[in-house]
């Protein structure tokens, strides 16, 4: 297995830039000019923090079966090399912090992508399969406006843990489990691995780079 | 407003762009005019209308105005209602949580507005604290905080607590809420000690109640016994902890009378002894009146040892076991469904009874046009016809759901005998299986089974028999004496995790999450709980008695999950 990382933060760190000029009138009246130095000097740290970790990584995928929110099973290793390039992560539906943000940039990916995501086709993996039934992920699909091309699957609990290990994303418990996307070109062998919150704009720009490097 | 809230609004419009998105929300939340203040005609009505908008923006994201809360969430996205609501991440409680690598602080009132003044010299404390320790929030402060996500001491919070698009008038609502926010213990607890009740229905036979309150009276036992010099250790200063053990008083509920008039002996007894926390509980009927009263007063109930939950509705205090006799339904509707048996199916319950909650939500599970056909045993009802007529009925299925007697009351009916296969409950039979002489009654003999199979099963109820064993309990009825054990130590995880925050949320927060780690079995063979779930075992098998001398038994169905 091989691995290139590379850390991503300055279209964040050039963000809060603009954000702090202009919100220096704001603040500063607001809540005097020590106060102020203080947060812009609090924003500027924050902004210099990577906000996600890109590395190229090689997964076997297990030869399991899935279901999908329509309660048809999917073999996951045909579903990833249907020829079209993908998207994956791992949510659950009672999930407070991190799931919420995954599952809204993924509603959003295909948009930023525009034409170039013609052919993007997502796919979002329960942690907590017997909760999350295929009712419940219906449910949760159509609250995020989930269209034709992002498939959500349940299934054995076993069967779910052994895709979290094989894309070492098992973390032992569904509370301590972290914000990881994964994305491969149509039937290529390596995965971009991203760790951490990108932006729909982000994971689009990661995108292109994989489809036109 | 409207103009400087367009952004936000859910035209889907997007943030184009990273730097250029995040500047613009910064500069209209700058934007967000003030609200004139209105003279307040009764001060203390208006402080509660605001704290109870406060709380609706808390526990559902929806603002004052009845629209949803709009924030900028980590990754640049905007998100909105019951997502953003500051008790999906700090939970009900306000105890906050950790997922993944984020800790998502506490922002209970003394968290957030009292003076961190105590005086600390032990270096290793201080460094504990040195994170947490900031001047308290005033309400520009808090607004910053919610706004522009910067603590009180002007230090950035992560991205992942979304900075809002919130309105004075909200913030002001909020604010009061917060102020409020868990801000002395729950009933049920003082200095001493902390109660417990269990609650146990009418007509529950006296060998069921005596097995269930021995489990519970030797872990209280062990729990509050002198054994422990607690009171002595603390006073000897070797309890790193404050204070935070309690001396366990379990009480026993015993309704009486007919189930309408439960709810109010439920308040009686709550007046003269408020409890802190429900534990086990036994009855055949719906759990609904005992339910209800939980929810109204807050109060969290563990594992009552019960086939009828409630299944539907509000449900923020009441953990089950699983959804009981509606869950074999769904599990055996599923089966029958994937094995394509549903051709022609005939259940078989007693009108009133458990088995018609069973019967109804095996109806719903059942696929539109399946044949289904009902036969419903009443009082002195000719069991021998009904028998007969599910007999000459040759259905794929005969599913009854029926308790032991009446099972053996159908059985005994020996001609003509019973081709299909016979489906049976193995809640509704009192957590047995029916005895091996009936296996030739029927083409096969199946049970709705919702534990693994022999010898892993034994294996894995030994650590619980080992209990017993050395508590001199014997071993009477499994399933009864494991699941109370079973709630009993998920109780006292429960009460280790909150230490010394009594706040009877946060203890539903940490049940949720202690469930899947504590090393006692139940008798299910998977739980597991996550936020806001409140049914621990999701599953069952569909299993098959094998003719022959000894009770085997062979899965049929694997793990179903509904």
């Amino acid at each position: 297995m091989k691995t290139i990382t590379k850390m991503h933060g300055a279209g964040l760190a050039l963000g809060l830039a603009c954000a702090l000029t202009l919100l220096t009138g704001q603040e500063a009246r607001a809540h005097g000019a020590e106060e102020h130095a203080k947060m812009a000097q609090a924003l500027k740290s924050a902004s210099t923090k990577a906000d996600y970790k890109r590395s190229i990584v090689r997964y076997p995928v297990p030869d399991v079966v899935l279901t999908d929110y329509d309660e048809h099973p999917v073999k996951l290793k045909e579903l990833l090399a249907s020829g079209d390039p993908v998207m994956l992560n791992f949510i659950f539906t009672t999930c407070g912090t991190i799931c919420p943000v995954m599952t809204k940039v993924f509603a959003e990916v295909p948009a930023s992508l525009g034409a170039e995501g013609r052919k993007l086709r997502m796919i979002s993996i329960s942690i907590d399969p017997e909760n999350d039934t295929p009712l419940q992920l219906k449910a949760y699909a159509k609250s995020f406006r989930a269209g034709q091309r992002w498939t959500f699957l349940t299934g054995a609990l076993s069967d779910v843990k052994d895709v979290q290990r094989a894309f070492d994303s098992f973390r032992g418990d569904k509370m301590t489990h972290e914000p990881l996307t994964l994305m491969r070109q149509a039937s290529a062998k390596d995965w971009i691995r991203i760790d951490g919150f990108a932006s729909p704009d982000q994971l689009a720009a990661e995108f292109r780079k994989m489809i036109d490097p | 407003m409207t103009r400087s809230l367009s952004f936000l609004r859910p035209d889907r419009k997007r943030v184009r762009s990273t730097g250029l998105g995040f500047t613009l929300f910064l500069l209209l939340l700058g934007a967000l005019p003030v609200q004139a203040e209105t003279a307040p005609a009764a001060p203390k009505d208006d402080e509660a209308a605001l704290i109870a908008q406060g709380q609706r923006i808390y526990r559902e994201g929806i603002g004052s105005n009845g629209e949803p809360l709009r924030a900028m969430a980590a990754a640049q996205t905007v998100l909105s209602g019951a997502n953003v609501a500051c008790a999906i991440c700090h939970r009900r409680s306000g105890f906050g949580t950790a997922e993944g690598r984020f800790t998502i602080r506490p922002i209970i009132a003394p968290a957030l507005f009292e003076e961190q003044s105590i005086p600390v010299h032990s270096p290793r404390i201080k460094a504990q604290l040195g994170v947490r320790l900031r001047p308290p929030y005033t309400p520009e402060l808090l607004a910053r905080a919610i706004r522009a996500g910067a603590d009180s001491a002007g230090e950035p919070l992560d991205p992942v607590m979304p900075r809002y698009a919130m309105s004075d008038k909200d913030m002001k609502a909020i604010a009061a809420y917060l102020a409020t926010l868990s801000v002395k213990n729950s009933p049920g607890v003082d200095d001493e000690e902390i109660h417990f009740a269990t609650v146990i229905q009418p007509g529950v036979n006296a060998q069921d109640k005596q097995l269930m309150l021995d489990v519970m009276r030797a872990f209280v036992q062990d729990k509050s016994g002198e054994a422990r010099s607690d009171a002595r250790r603390r006073d000897a200063g070797t309890h790193r902890m404050y204070r935070s053990f309690r001396k366990w008083v379990l009480h026993v509920w015993e309704l009486t009378g007919p189930s309408d008039s439960w709810q109010s002996q439920l308040e009686a007894f709550y007046k003269e002894r408020p409890v802190f926390a429900l534990v086990g509980g036994l009855g055949a009927a719906s759990w609904q009146p005992i339910h209800d009263f939980a929810e109204a007063q807050e109060i969290p109930s563990v594992f009552p040892l019960i086939d009828l939950p409630v299944t539907s509705g509000t449900n923020n205090y009441n953990f089950y076991f699983s959804k009981g006799l509606s869950l074999d339904a769904e599990v055996l509707a599923k089966f029958l469904r994937d094995s394509q048996q549903v051709a022609r199916v005939v259940q078989i319950y007693r009108r009133g009874t458990a088995g018609a909650t069973a019967a109804s939500a095996f109806r719903s599970a059942m696929p539109p046009d399946a044949l289904l056909e009902d036969i419903v045993l009443d009082d002195g009802g000719d069991a021998a016809a009904l028998w007969r007529t599910a007999a000459q009925r040759k259905a794929a299925a005969v599913v009854s759901w029926v308790d032991a007697q009446d099972m053996q009351s159908l059985a005994r009916q020996r001609d003509p005998g019973l081709q299909s296969p016979w489906y049976l409950s193995y809640a509704m039979l009192g957590e047995r299986l029916p005895p091996q002489d009936l296996v030739p009654k029927a083409g096969a003999l199946r049970v709705v089974y919702p534990t693994d199979l022999s010898p892993k099963h034994e294996s894995r109820l030994l650590r619980s028999k080992i209990w017993m064993h050395n508590k001199n309990i014997p071993l009477v009825n499994e399933a009864l004496q494991v699941n109370t054990q079973f709630a009993m130590t998920v109780l006292s995880d429960g009460i280790g995790h909150i230490m010394d925050s009594f706040s009877r949320d946060y203890f539903v927060e940490r049940v949720e999450h202690v469930v899947t780690q504590t090393p006692m079995p139940s008798l299910y063979q998977s739980v597991s709980l996550g936020p806001g779930q409140r049914f621990a075992s999701k599953g069952g098998h569909v299993v098959e008695m094998e003719p022959g001398e000894k009770t085997s038994l062979k899965d049929l169905s694997g793990w179903i999950v509904p």
